[in-house]
């Protein structure tokens, strides 16, 4: 299989932080939802992707090239989000429309320009008018301008309305229609990534709890329901979380393993993660 | 790297607005009252502070965070800058020949006086600049205020102690007016390696 994008065993060392033993793997034409709670090492994630910072150890390969040694062959192919607005604020959309022709080589004005229109950023506006979603507008038009083969998204869909965060999704599902198309998207709103993801990847305190195909993710996990003396008797193997409360216990376990007569509902990614971070874990 | 510059002149030219006011003022002023040396002197600390002025535009909106993710290299991040304090450099020659002939100004006199002043400019950004990559903007204004008085400092240091400096000879002046280029032409050069070293291990 080709990766879009394949992290092995990196890791960052910071004062207090720590990315340990990174492993990520996004298959080409695949939309990978990236999520976990705010400081939990999305952002530097995606940093040590683009070597904004350097890597203690391991190996980043970005659409197949090496991100020390070959990432320059491939920022043509590569647009990326930030969770921020990062051009100057006196700047408009005709400054950055002409700036950005002479940055890349497959910049498409046109494209730009429509998108602008479709995503309703004023053209006389300087950047500092817009709102917050204009802004992330903004950048995800000048992301999809270029011929990109990967997006790289930090927070793109953050801050924004319902409405509009369904219409940016909708330009995602777009643009993955082309087979080479990859997405990497981080998120903390799960609904979003439950509606267009193939993969999950889920980074708690700078570790990767789980990467996994959405489905298979979905299918597999559960929540078994039992009472406290139910619980003790549990084969433990298959419990990933659990958490009791006055009527019980509520534990993720993985569905095929469960043995006997319980009620086990479905699992959503929000159930996973919650279970996997918050109760007391296997 | 075109792209960088034309967004950095885009910078210049929304922002820098209060600037060319006041360039044109000196500039009619200095016309007006026929004086030569006051223009070459506001102008060169203009062309200091707009280089400053982008990289303080850039640092505000962490735009070198979003650059380096387009196909631009982090070498080239830095030399555009160094290639931007050339470039209003050259502007400042032309200005100042202009100005000067203006003001009646032998024009090989007003090409000399801008000449040095636009290498002047280079020489003394190329100090700041290494700062500003490492320390960033602010405390880079700061060393920029301390590169420029201390060359002041000393020379008035120098007149209050008495001390005369030794008068060039005419026979020597070309050649340490040739050892000065050299030297600043040299100073530049380092100026540029260190500030790639720095910015390469700079985390965004």
């Amino acid at each position: 299989m080709n990766y879009a994008l394949e992290l092995k065993n990196v890791c960052k060392q910071y004062d207090g932080f720590a990315l340990k033993d990174v492993n990520i793997a996004l298959p080409q034409g695949c939309i990978m939802g990236f999520i976990g709670e705010n400081g939990a090492g999305k952002s530097t994630t995606i940093k040590l992707i683009m070597d904004l910072i350097h890597r203690d150890s391991g190996e980043i390969k970005v659409l197949g090239k090496d991100n020390l040694t070959q990432l320059e062959e491939v920022k043509e192919q590569i647009g990326v989000v930030m969770d921020e607005n990062c051009f100057a604020e006196c700047l408009c959309l005709s400054d950055i429309n002409q700036m950005l022709k002479h940055m890349y080589k497959n910049w498409q004005p046109a494209v730009f320009l429509d998108w602008g229109k479709r995503f309703g950023l004023p053209a006389d506006k300087i950047i500092k008018d817009y709102s917050r979603g204009m802004k992330m507008k903004l950048s995800i038009a000048v992301a999809l301008s270029h011929k990109a083969k990967l997006l790289l998204l930090d927070e793109a869909t953050s801050g924004l309305d319902p409405v509009v965060r369904d219409e940016i999704l909708d330009v995602f599902q777009e643009f993955i229609q082309e087979e080479d198309h990859s997405i990497f998207l981080s998120s903390h709103i799960i609904s979003d990534l439950e509606k267009i993801c193939d993969y999950i990847t889920f980074i708690h305190k700078g570790r990767i709890l789980l990467c996994q195909e959405k489905d298979e993710m979905l299918e597999n996990y559960g929540i078994l329901k039992c009472t406290q003396q139910e619980f003790e008797r549990l084969d433990k193997g298959m419990v990933l979380g659990y958490r009791k409360n006055a009527f019980g216990v509520e534990a993720l376990v993985r569905k095929k393993d469960v043995k006997g007569r319980f009620i086990v509902d479905h699992a959503g990614i929000e159930d996973v993660m919650l279970f996997m971070v918050k109760s007391e874990a296997y | 790297m075109s792209g960088l510059l034309y967004k950095d002149f885009s910078i210049i030219k929304k922002q820098g607005r209060v600037y060319l006011i006041l360039i044109a003022f000196y500039a009619i002023f200095g016309v007006a009252t026929k004086n030569v040396s006051m223009f070459p002197a506001m102008i060169s600390v203009f062309a200091l502070m707009l280089p400053l002025t982008t990289l303080s535009y850039d640092e505000a909106c962490k735009w070198d965070k979003f650059a380096l993710t387009m196909p631009v290299s982090r070498r080239n991040i830095v030399l555009s800058k160094y290639l931007l304090a050339f470039i209003i450099s050259c502007i400042t020659l032309v200005l100042n020949v202009i100005v000067g002939a203006l003001c009646g100004q032998d024009v090989r006199e007003a090409f000399v006086v801008g000449a040095s002043s636009g290498f002047g400019i280079l020489v003394l950004a190329s100090a700041v600049l290494p700062l500003v990559f490492k320390l960033g903007v602010e405390k880079g204004r700061l060393a920029l205020v301390a590169v420029v008085m201390i060359p002041a400092i000393l020379f008035i240091a120098f007149r209050k102690l008495n001390l005369q400096l030794p008068h060039p000879r005419p026979d020597n002046i070309a050649v340490l007016l040739a050892g000065a280029v050299v030297i600043g032409i040299l100073w530049i050069i380092m100026s540029i390696i260190i500030s790639i070293g720095i910015y390469q291990k700079k985390e965004l």
